[in-house]
C-alpha cells in the first residue's frame, strides 16, 4: 500500500493532539449494547424493506418514476466536485434548493405532466378531475387513470374514467408500468398473471409470478396480442434473480444475464439495469439488447430512468438507502457521466420525471419547512420550482408525479 | 421458448450451515463490538446515534456474512457501512433531532468521564472542532487520528483520494490552529516539557 505518510508518524502536534483525544473520549467506552437478537431482528427488518421497495420500487418505463422511497445516501463520493444546480433567472419561481428560507406563493400549474395532489388529478392540459380517494401512485393510459392503493404492501389497480369513476378494479403484487405512449400498461395481478391492458382489451402474458415480482417496463403495444402490434415486458424478481423478458410470442427468456434489477426502457429499447448490489454501492449499466452489447456501466451512480429521447438519464449516489436519495443528478445518457444535480438541504429526493427531453421533474421532501416540492431542472443546470405544499408528512407525498412522454 | 417456473428456496428449518453462520457471527459481535462502537460514538459525537448506526452496520454485515470471505476485512466493511450510514442519517436531520434531548444528558456525562486533569481546555476546543465537521470530513480525521489509517488507507475505506484525504485533515486541523488559543498550542507544550 502506498503509505503517503504512515499511521502513527504524525509529524504536525496538533495530529497527535487529535489521535490523544480520540482515544480519550471513547477510552471507558467498553460497553457491548447489542444483542445477537438485536442485531438479527434488525436484519429481518432490512431485508422485508428491501423486499418492499422492489415491488414498489419502479413505477414505469414511460412514465419513468423513480423508486419510491427506496434507497438513498449520499455516500462517500458525493463530493462537490460537480456544481450544483442554479436556479432559474425567473425572479417569481426560482427557488434555490439549497435555501431554507419559506416559499411563498409557489405556482401551482404549469407541469408538462400530470400530477395527483389528494384526491385531485391534476391532468397536464390544465383540466383537474377528482377522484374517490388519495392514491398511493397512478400511471395514465390514454385519457384514463390506472390508479394503485397500497395497503400493508398489497396493491389494488383501479382503471379510473376520465371523469373519475372507477371502471375496475384488480387485485396486484406489482404496481402498473405504461409503455412510451402510455397506450398500454402490465402489472402482476395477485393469482401471479402479468397482465397487459389496453384501450379496449386486456391479455396474460404469463404467469407463475409471486408477491415481490414487479413490472419493470414495457415497450410496444398498445394491443398485445402477437397477431396484432404485440409488445415486450420486462419483470424484475423480488428474489434477486436476472430479469425476465416476455413477448407476445409467447417467449420467456432472461436476455440481460448479470443484471439483478431492470430500471428502465427506452422508446428504442434500451435497458437501464442494476448489475451488482453491496452495502457499500452497486454498479449498473445501460444495456443495447438488440445488439447484445453495453452501452456503459458505472459503478459511480444508480441509474433511474431515460429522458424521453435517451440523450440522458436521471440518477443518484451508487449507494442508496434510507428514506429516499438525497439528491438527483442528470446523467449523460451514453457515458453515464454526471451532467448536472439538485440537492436538497436537510431534506430528499422522493420521486422524479422526465418532462421532455431537457427537463426533469423533481419531488423533494424540506425537513426544516415540513414542506413537499417539486423542481424542474435543466439538462443545461438550471433550476426552479414550480410547486409547493406543506400537506403530509416526511413519507407521505403531497404531489405524485405521473411522468411525461 | 416458454420457461418453467423458477425454484423457490426451501423455508422453514435452519440447517446446520445457518446455526454455524450465528455462531461464527456472534462471536464477531462479542469480540468486535465494543471496538466498532467507540469508532461510531466519534463518527456521531452521539451515543445513541453511534448505536443505531452501529446496529444498521451489523445487521448488514449479517445480511452479507456469506460474502465477507476475508475475515481480516470484516472490520473495514463494517466501518464503511457505518461511515455511509452516518453520511445518510445526518442529511436526514429528524433523526438527529429525534435523539437530540436525551443525547444531551448522555453526552455531558460522557463528556465529564473523559476529561481528566491534564486537559486545560484543549481537548473540549477540539472536540467542538471535530463536532462541527461536516460528516465525511469528520470520517476523514477519525480514520486518520484515532483508527491511525494511513492517508491511502484512509482514501480507500472512504473511496476518496489520497488528495482529498489530505486537503480534509489539512482543514480540520488549520481550523484547530485558529480556534485553540494559543496558550494552549500543543507545540507550546512540547517546548515547556
Amino acid at each position: 500500500m502506498n503509505n503517503e505518510q504512515p499511521p502513527n508518524e504524525h509529524t504536525d502536534p496538533w495530529e497527535s493532539e487529535m489521535s490523544r483525544e480520540f482515544d480519550k473520549r471513547v477510552r471507558d467506552l467498553h460497553e457491548a449494547p447489542l444483542t445477537f437478537d438485536n442485531v438479527k431482528g434488525k436484519a429481518m427488518t432490512i431485508r422485508r424493506n428491501r423486499r418492499i421497495a422492489v415491488a414498489g420500487g419502479i413505477l414505469a418505463a414511460a412514465a419513468v418514476v423513480v423508486p419510491i422511497a427506496v434507497l438513498a445516501g449520499n455516500g462517500l463520493g458525493d463530493s462537490n466536485e460537480i456544481p450544483p444546480a442554479t436556479t432559474s433567472p425567473s425572479p417569481t419561481r426560482a427557488t434555490d434548493p439549497n435555501d431554507p428560507t419559506p416559499t411563498t406563493e409557489a405556482p401551482q400549474s404549469g407541469l408538462g405532466v400530470s400530477y395527483l395532489e389528494g384526491t385531485t388529478w391534476h391532468r397536464a392540459d390544465g383540466t383537474t378531475v377528482e377522484l374517490d380517494e388519495a392514491y398511493f401512485s397512478a400511471v395514465e393510459l390514454g385519457d384514463q387513470l390506472v390508479a394503485t392503493t397500497n395497503t400493508n404492501g398489497r396493491f389494488t389497480v383501479d382503471l379510473i374514467d376520465a371523469d373519475g369513476s372507477v371502471v375496475d378494479s384488480d387485485k396486484a403484487y406489482s404496481q402498473p408500468v405504461t409503455n412510451a405512449d402510455k397506450t398500454t400498461v402490465a402489472y402482476i395481478t395477485r393469482e401471479g398473471e402479468l397482465m397487459t391492458r389496453w384501450a379496449d382489451g386486456q391479455v396474460g402474458m404469463g404467469d407463475g409470478f409471486v408477491d415481490g415480482d414487479s413490472v419493470a417496463g414495457v415497450a410496444g403495444g398498445p394491443n398485445c396480442y402477437e397477431v396484432e402490434d404485440g409488445c415486450v415486458v420486462y419483470v424484475n424478481h423480488g428474489d434477486g434473480s436476472a430479469p425476465e423478458v416476455l413477448d407476445s410470442h409467447g417467449i420467456r427468456e432472461v436476455v440481460i444475464p448479470n443484471a439483478i434489477k431492470v430500471n428502465d426502457l427506452s422508446a428504442s429499447g434500451l435497458v437501464a439495469a442494476q448489475v451488482s448490489y453491496s452495502d457499500t454501492g452497486s454498479c449498473s449499466e445501460v444495456f443495447d439488447p438488440a445488439e447484445g452489447t453495453q452501452v456503459f456501466e458505472t459503478c459511480d451512480a444508480s441509474l433511474f430512468a431515460f429522458s424521453p429521447d435517451a440523450s440522458h438519464l436521471s440518477g443518484s449516489s451508487a449507494y442508496l438507502d434510507g428514506i429516499g436519495p438525497g439528491y438527483v443528478a442528470i446523467l449523460d445518457g451514453t457515458t453515464g457521466t454526471e451532467v448536472t444535480r439538485l440537492s436538497p438541504d436537510q431534506g430528499y429526493v422522493r420521486e422524479s420525471v422526465w418532462e421532455d427531453p431537457q427537463h426533469l421533474l423533481v419531488t423533494t421532501y424540506h425537513f426544516e419547512q415540513g414542506e413537499w416540492r417539486v423542481y424542474r431542472l435543466g439538462v443545461d443546470g438550471t433550476s426552479e420550482q414550480v410547486l409547493s405544499s406543506t400537506s403530509g408528512d416526511e413519507v407521505t407525498p403531497a404531489f405524485t408525479l405521473l411522468g411525461g412522454s | 421458448m416458454q420457461l418453467a417456473a423458477r425454484p423457490r428456496p426451501e423455508t422453514g428449518r435452519m440447517g446446520a450451515k445457518a446455526r454455524a453462520k450465528d455462531d461464527e457471527f456472534t462471536a464477531y459481535l462479542h469480540a468486535r463490538q465494543p471496538s466498532l462502537l467507540r469508532t461510531a460514538y466519534l463518527l456521531t459525537g452521539d451515543r445513541n446515534h453511534a448505536e443505531d448506526i452501529l446496529q444498521t452496520s451489523l445487521a448488514k454485515l449479517y445480511l452479507a456474512w456469506d460474502k465477507v470471505r476475508d475475515r481480516d476485512s470484516v472490520d473495514a466493511y463494517v466501518r464503511r457501512i457505518m461511515i455511509n450510514e452516518n453520511n445518510s442519517m445526518w442529511r436526514r436531520g429528524w433523526k438527529k433531532r429525534e435523539f437530540a434531548a436525551e443525547a444531551e444528558v448522555l453526552n455531558s456525562k460522557a463528556d465529564r468521564e473523559v476529561r481528566d486533569d491534564y486537559d486545560e481546555g484543549t481537548n473540549d476546543a477540539l472536540w467542538q472542532i471535530v463536532q462541527s465537521l461536516p460528516p465525511k470530513a469528520r470520517a476523514v480525521v477519525v480514520l486518520r487520528y484515532y483508527e491511525q489509517l494511513s492517508e491511502a488507507e484512509t482514501a480507500d475505506v472512504l473511496g476518496i483520494s489520497v488528495g482529498t484525504v489530505k486537503s480534509q485533515c489539512s482543514r480540520a486541523l488549520a481550523a484547530l490552529r485558529d480556534r485553540v488559543p494559543d496558550d494552549l498550542n500543543p507545540r507550546h507544550r512540547e517546548e515547556d516539557r
